[in-house]
């Protein structure tokens, strides 16, 4: 009876410690590599979903380090632009002609009606820099094998959700769903990643979908139609001058 | 007339080469917006409703513009075509040079800008043709977030209107200095500086501004000032994920004489007129309190309530609206603005200035 408790004993070690043989910064510092964007120029669709209304809305986005550009081309917002320079926010009104700073309390907005806010769509920092992780389990998503982390906010961090619970492909090292909960315990957004492709040897979200649990029927889509990372931006690109 | 035809001529030009334009250059933009719309407006013995149509094309570059406005109002079955942009720009020793007709609005986020570069030509978040203006504008940009800039306007009114402005940001807040100096073809010589200032105060926004009124004509000479001072948050329900209640608030001081005639005109541009002989002459200031709360019932539409109280008798405009974007591209608006005073009140309607107007329009872009 001994041998089979010390036998048990020994395969559960074993088993948790191949299961864990990463440790959960490990896999976030892996995703980061495909996911984090570092510089990239990205041309993208946010499709808004209500109750089965739909609206398309089209833009191109340039980001580097703590620095996005976002410049709105379909017909209704053609021409309205976003400058983030760390947690200040401008934008550009093309009737005015004219920059105005947005109040921060404004980064928490859904971005043009989007259940995607400002600092979901222009958020800059690292995870690993904001949060505190642990592989809480292994589990399938659609057909992959994937780790369920947990993300604890670091204390003092500024960040827009609590917790998130993320699961992350075990072999392609990218994010296919995300819950993000208020400190509460409330589940407030839930992300799905759709589709998912391999582009310059990184694994990339290519179809995004936030749903956010407090509103009913409502859903965001958000499309990549075309990324390119590391591009060569301009100098002055991130400035109120180019904004204008 | 004259000028109509040549501007129907550009523009025919534009259209017939816009699709070789298109392919020349990827960097040549065209859309529009076409609208309908009703107002009706009230008055004490009598109302009156007008019908309009609206189309406005744009063609835009990264270096030049051009957009036009075309209005036809039913009731007196007119056709205005209003030129609004025209311009080209050239960047020259680090600067941007526009020259052209061109809107100049020193936006100031508040729901009257005492400090623009004209008086109303941004008011209630409702845009006027008062910024459309003729002139040479350069912008000099000190680094990424410092600018000056200083425009020269060419109109028959003025002899000369020049504008400058300095803009930088200090501890994360947006600092302006604005300076304008105009002399009318009557030989008055009036100067308006502003100094401006907005940012944050923990999860509230704020910003005030001070202006100072200079009025000089042969026979006599007003200074005059005017402060201001607001604040704008954002309240979400649901623990604050859900839909967003914005509320913003402002309070104005603005010093009679040439202080009031800023004020009249601001409120003009924003379609809430007033009679200046109701303003009582006792009192050095006339203060006024602006508020507006907003609510997106959802992604598509929002409802918003404007409020203008004169702080002097109590008299109030209330300015409701609703705005639903029916589809991708098109878009519904209601506005209603309501005169709730007395007669010897100062936010009045009565035979001549309606009490209430209300405009519904339905808009398409492309």
């Amino acid at each position: 009876m001994k041998k089979i408790i010390t036998l048990l004993i020994l395969a559960i070690f074993i088993f948790s410690s191949s299961a864990f043989a990463i440790t959960a910064e490990e896999v976030i510092q892996k995703r980061d590599d495909n996911e984090y964007l570092q510089s990239a120029r990205v041309e993208a669709t946010m499709v808004i979903n209500n109750s089965g209304r739909e609206l398309e809305k089209k833009m191109i986005s340039l980001s580097e380090g703590d620095k996005a550009l976002v410049e709105f081309t379909n017909p209704m917002d053609r021409g309205t632009k976003y400058l983030k320079r760390e947690d200040n926010l401008w934008m550009f009104f093309p009737d005015a002609e004219d920059v105005v700073k947005l109040s921060g309390h404004m980064l928490e907005r859904g971005m043009m009606g989007s259940d995607f806010s400002y600092k979901d769509m222009m958020e800059s920092e690292k995870l690993t820099e904001l949060y505190n992780f642990e592989i809480i389990g292994e589990e399938e998503f659609k057909g992959r094998p994937c780790y369920k982390i947990e993300a604890i906010k670091e204390e003092g961090a500024e960040v827009s959700y609590y917790k998130r619970v993320t699961w992350i492909d075990k072999e392609r090292f990218i994010g296919l769903k995300e819950e993000l909960y208020a400190e509460s315990g409330k589940l407030l957004k839930e992300v799905i990643v759709e589709e998912t492709e391999e582009i310059q040897g990184r694994w990339y979200p290519i179809v995004t979908v936030m749903e956010n649990k407090l509103r009913e029927n409502t859903s965001t889509t958000f499309i990549v139609d075309s990324i390119k990372f590391n591009p060569e931006i301009p100098e002055g690109t991130f400035t109120l001058e180019s904004l204008q | 007339m004259y000028s109509k035809k040549i501007i129907l001529l550009i523009l025919t030009l534009i259209l017939i080469a816009s699709p070789t334009i298109t392919h020349a250059s990827s960097n040549y933009q065209m859309g529009g917006t076409a609208k309908t719309g009703l107002n009706s407006l009230f008055f004490d013995d009598t109302s009156r409703i007008e019908l309009y149509d609206s189309l406005n094309l744009e063609l835009t570059s990264d270096d030049t513009a051009f957009e036009v406005d075309f209005t036809h109002n039913f009731t007196n079955n007119e056709l205005d075509i209003s030129l609004k942009k025209a311009y080209f720009r050239k960047k020259f020793m680090g600067s941007n040079i526009t020259i052209g007709k061109q809107p100049i609005s020193w936006s100031f986020g508040s729901l009257i800008n005492t400090v623009d570069y004209s008086l109303g030509a941004e008011a209630l978040d409702e845009e006027t043709s008062a910024k459309y203006v003729n002139g040479i504008k350069i912008d000099y940009p000190l680094n990424w977030y410092s600018s000056l800039s200083l425009v020269r306007e060419f109109n028959s009114e003025y002899d000369y209107k020049y504008g400058f402005r300095g803009r930088t940001l200090i501890n994360d807040y947006d600092v302006s200095v604005n300076w304008v100096n105009q002399k009318s073809t009557n030989s008055s010589d009036l100067n308006r500086w502003g100094l401006t200032l907005k940012g944050d105060i923990s999860n509230t926004g704020v910003y005030g501004s001070y202006t100072q009124i200079d009025y000089k004509t042969k026979n006599f000479q007003i200074n005059t000032e005017g402060y201001m001072m607001g604040a704008d948050y954002s309240y979400f329900l649901n623990e604050g994920y859900g839909n967003r209640l914005y509320l913003q608030g402002e309070y104005h001081l603005l010093e009679k004489n040439e202080g009031l005639n800023v004020l009249l005109n601001s409120l003009a541009g924003a379609g809430v007129a007033i009679t200046p002989s109701k303003i009582s002459s006792q009192e050095k200031y006339f203060k006024v309190f602006l508020s507006n709360v907003n609510y997106n019932i959802n992604d598509f539409s929002s409802i918003g309530f404007f409020t203008i109280t004169s702080l002097e008798d109590g008299s109030t405009a209330l300015i409701p609206n609703y705005r639903n974007q029916l589809t991708n591209n098109t878009t519904l608006k209601v506005n209603v603005s309501y005169l709730s005073g007395s007669s010897n009140e100062i936010f009045t309607g009565g035979n001549t200035l309606p009490g209430v107007v209300c405009n519904i329009e339905l808009s398409y872009a492309f």
